[in-house]
């Protein structure tokens, strides 16, 4: 296993650029890497440096462990579902 | 963004080239090698210019790519690096194998008596490769070796 290959790391940069509306490029441009790199850090292909994972969460003004973490993040359907559940399904 | 350096050629027009040097390079000089003596003037010219193009194309990867071109600083970024660093490292073994390989073939095939040794007028060729083997294999340990701090292990 290499360095930089993620071990178990997870993360939610896809969702939070879609979100913002940004292109893989334009990410890019604002954490100064190549927009290849944005593509393979979503599809969990690689594990970013502590500055790049610090540099993605600043752009999206989140903590870092909201973007990445060790555990899966709970599906978004999941997550949308849980406060009606918890209210009792309205 | 601010990227500095040299223009990058396209990873596909990179990889359509790496793989017509490694068809056209033998094949020019497998031609030239067992081409059948005279051979037409028409023949030589054409493998000639097999050769100069697949070493052509070969020139171009290596200047159009990073690996062995040295990048300014801030051209590459850390993933582009590390890919940099595997790949280099990924060839340096393969190069190490090939020489490896080439020493014992050339070794075997220039025997010279009953023991095996190579003939006097080989060994100063083989004893070069065994050489360059040794360096080969020893040096990542000797560069890691001064560029750790010694004296952060006391």
């Amino acid at each position: 296993m290499n360095a930089n290959e993620p071990l178990g790391l997870h993360n939610r940069l896809a969702l939070f650029r879609a979100e913002a509306g940004l292109s893989r490029k334009e990410l890019a441009e604002q954490v100064g890497v190549n927009p290849q790199t944005i593509g393979f850090l979503e599809r969990g292909q690689y594990g970013p440096s502590l500055e790049l994972g610090l540099k993605l969460a600043r752009v999206f003004g989140v903590p870092v462990d909201t973007l990445f973490s060790l555990e899966p993040f709970a599906p978004l359907a999941a997550s949308l579902a849980a406060p009606r559940i918890m209210e009792g399904g309205r | 963004m601010a990227r500095m350096g040299m223009a990058r050629m396209p990873s596909r027009k990179a990889r359509l080239l790496s793989i017509a040097v490694a068809v056209l390079l033998p094949v020019a000089e497998i031609g030239l090698i067992i081409r059948p003596w005279p051979l037409s003037p028409v023949t030589e010219a054409g493998l000639a210019v097999i050769f100069l193009s697949a070493m052509a194309m070969a020139t171009a990867v290596l200047v159009g790519t990073p690996g062995w071109r040295r990048e300014l600083k801030g051209a590459l970024d850390e993933r582009e690096a590390i890919e940099t660093a595997k790949a280099l490292s990924l060839s340096y073994r393969i190069m190490g194998l090939l020489l490896l390989a080439f020493t014992l073939w050339f070794a075997l095939a220039t025997r010279g008596n009953s023991l095996g040794m190579p003939a006097p007028s080989a060994m100063l060729v083989v004893w070069l490769l065994i050489n360059m083997l040794w360096l080969q294999l020893i040096l990542p340990s000797a560069i890691l070796a001064w560029r750790d701090d010694a004296e952060m292990e006391d």
